[in-house]
């Protein structure tokens, strides 16, 4: 039976109206067909080269052409993009607002890019800050972090975490395991900075749309830094304690806020530690090493079993 | 002859389709209770977190198990193919055990242990190879293994319809022409005809039954087949050649497959081959002047970014002009909230994508010593001039 008959199933028997299965067949017969997600595909590809683009003519150029040819083009670029923004947007709410056009977001997320291409540049040639260059991430950051929160834009949000860690040193893309001792205090630091800031703001009401961007990356963050503390010998057993507490701690809230992706970190994470000290020293081809294996994934399964029919039964 | 009912499969799309209608606001609540009620399967789902976490614990205990009985009975070389192919089948049989006593549907156990069996499958079947034909070249043995995988999973395919299996199937066949020693152009060829002929047959099948069961499935399987086709055939990303009347066709075919795909797909309005298809010809553009051998610019990304931001905003331009901001049926609005968690993904994601290296730096002396870590963010603030 295909969805349409469905549908003139339930409009014959009642349950939906005229109008709603006209909406709906319009969209299941694909008479009406959004290409949304696609143009803001484009777009996003279309600044990233654009500013990866500037970027590279910079580098190539900046002999030729000069600082104050570069600066300036830069600024103009940079005026340009924020006098849009600031002149087309709509008042700040602190609920979702939507974008008033298409292109909103990216001549944003284009006017961002071009604040850490200017700054780049500045400092890069005249070394403004010395040895406190970082403190461009920290300013960048708060910058970006106004802005995402002024306009309601993502991306941005996600340059301005990611330029904070910038600041705390962190790599978001970088293998855990190569966290440094030195690193770690501040993978762990950014990572309840992080989830701090997100849950205050989601308290006061601001933006709660944005929460779970900030618990994504916290949690992975402060998981990753656990775990290295964790695999790194030297280490104190602080680490390990931390990784159960919070593995135990993004389970419950998890399951309790339905955020099953929390439940995710929480037993992968907490699993890969506790397999760590385990395994720590036994050879993985040994019985008794393979032995574990198997009653811990048992283990496993049978709680996620359990969780998944208490709880996660909606796909 | 699949596990599962035909009817409950359609059901299981459609509750899905509701639920977006739901959260679109084209539904109230109380609709969407009483459709899903007309909807209900005896079926045991779940989350797609705890799927994956089902899945590859599974995946983990098949593994240390089959691992254990090998290391507890000291088997040899010898023993461990039989082991193999029994393993094969105590997986394959605990799979379909699963299914018909507990009902499960895509939980995550069930889809573990039909994989793992492909999987043992493919390795039974190498080590079958080398044992009987230990003079045969190394391609041989991978012949075997793709060939044991490629049927497995399409029997799996069959049965679970696990739309990955279709697709592993499809990879693995794709893959055997590369193990004959083929000259470029007569290997190439092979995989096109394959990808080529996998494509018309899904295409067909998707056209037939649209979006609904299992035209969903061949969507993917015919978005697959396309890129196939496009990767095996643009030898600037997929091989090493240069020059050659083979080479030049493949240049003309990198440009004509993902216009005549796109054609098919507007006028179909297929998303899945719509999204493949864009992204072909953007591949395309990029790698023309390699194609032709000229040497790229700094100022090329510039113009592609503008050329791509001027056509999106061109579009939207033109569909929103019109009384209803529509044209032929495309309209640039956001009908359904699953665009909408699409971006919000996506933007999550940029996080740990955010451009940095290459473009710029100010962060070449990191202040805080031992980091070995490095910066992300600043806006792309960490290579130099």
């Amino acid at each position: 039976m295909t969805t349409l008959a469905r549908l003139e199933q339930w409009k014959d028997n009642g349950i939906i109206t005229g109008e709603q299965f006209d909406a709906i067949s319009r969209i299941v017969r694909r008479d009406r067909f959004s290409i949304f997600f696609e143009l803001n595909g484009l777009l996003y590809i279309g600044v990233l080269s654009l500013i990866g683009g500037i970027g590279w003519v910079i580098e190539t150029y900046f002999v030729n052409v000069g600082d104050a040819a570069i600066i300036s083009s830069l600024a103009l670029l940079l005026f340009l993009s924020f006098y849009y923004c600031f002149t087309r947007s709509r008042p700040y709410s602190a609920e979702l607002v939507e974008s008033p056009n298409l292109a909103f977001d990216y001549v944003l997320y284009a006017g961002c890019l071009l604040v850490g291409l200017e700054i780049a540049y500045i400092e890069n040639r005249f070394h403004l800050l010395g040895d406190s260059s970082d403190l461009y991430l920290l300013g960048s950051a708060l910058l970006f972090f106004g802005l995402a929160y002024r306009f309601d834009n993502r991306l941005v949000l996600s340059l301005a975490l990611s330029s904070l860690a910038g600041w705390f040193g962190v790599r978001l893309s970088q293998s855990p395991l190569r966290y440094g001792g030195s690193l770690r205090p501040y993978a762990i630091t950014y990572g309840i900075l992080v989830a701090g800031l997100g849950g205050l703001l989601h308290t006061a009401g601001i933006k709660k749309h944005f929460t779970e961007t900030y618990l994504h990356i916290a949690a992975n963050v402060t998981f990753l830094a656990l775990v290295s503390g964790v695999h790194d010998e030297n280490a104190t057993w602080l680490y390990f304690a931390a990784l159960l507490a919070f593995a135990a701690a993004a389970i419950v809230e998890g399951v309790q806020l339905r955020r099953f992706a929390f439940v995710v970190y929480g037993t992968v994470y907490g699993y890969i530690g506790i397999s760590m000290k385990v395994l720590n020293g036994t050879v993985i081809d040994s019985r008794l090493a393979l032995s574990y294996l198997i009653v811990s994934g048992v283990m496993v399964v049978c709680f996620m079993i359990f969780v998944a029919r208490l709880f996660g039964r909606e796909e | 002859m699949s596990c599962y009912a035909t009817v409950d499969e359609e059901k299981i799309r459609t509750q899905a389709r509701v639920r977006e209608w739901a959260r679109s606001g084209f539904l109230d609540e109380a609709q969407a209770r009483r459709i899903n009620e007309d909807l209900r399967v005896d079926l045991r789902r779940t989350n797609p977190f705890l799927r994956a976490v089902l899945f590859l614990f599974t995946v983990l205990i098949t593994g240390a198990s089959i691992g254990l009985f090998i290391v507890t009975f000291h088997l040899d070389d010898n023993s461990l193919r039989p082991t193999c192919f029994i393993s094969a089948a105590i997986c394959y049989a605990l799979a379909e055990y699963v299914v018909r006593r507990f009902r499960v549907y895509r939980f995550g156990v069930e889809e573990a242990l039909a994989a793992c069996a492909v999987v043992l499958l493919s390795v039974g079947a190498v080590a079958v190879t080398e044992r009987i034909g230990s003079g045969w070249t190394l391609e041989v043995t991978f012949i075997a293994g793709l060939t044991a995988a490629a049927i497995g999973a399409a029997c799996v395919y069959w049965r679970f319809g696990y739309v990955y299996a279709a697709i592993a199937c499809i990879i693995c066949l794709a893959a055997l022409p590369f193990q004959f020693r083929l000259s470029l152009p007569a290997e190439r060829t092979a995989v096109a005809v394959l990808f080529l002929v996998t494509f018309v047959i899904a295409r067909s099948r998707r056209r037939l039954y649209g979006e609904d069961f299992p035209g969903d499935d061949h969507g993917w399987i015919q978005v697959v087949a396309l890129a196939g086709l496009y990767l095996d055939l643009n030898l600037r990303i997929t091989a090493s050649a240069t020059s050659g009347r083979f080479y030049w066709i493949t240049y003309a075919v990198v440009w004509i497959v993902p216009v005549i795909a796109l054609v098919m797909a507007l006028r179909d309005r297929d998303r899945p081959l719509l999204d493949m298809s864009i992204a072909a010809v953007l591949v395309t553009v990029l790698t023309n002047k390699s194609y032709l051998g000229l040497s790229q610019q700094p100022w090329d990304p510039i113009v592609f970014g503008i050329v791509l931001c001027s056509v999106a905003i061109m579009i939207r331009r033109w569909l929103s002009i019109s009384p209803d901001g529509e044209r032929y049926g495309f309209t640039s609005m956001r009908l359904l909230t699953a665009d909408r968690r699409l971006l919000t993904m996506m933007g999550t994601a940029t996080v740990v994508l955010q451009p940095g290296p290459g473009i710029a730096s100010h962060a070449a002396h990191p202040p805080k010593p031992d980091f070995q870590g490095g910066r992300s963010g600043g806006a792309g603030a960490s290579g130099s001039f």
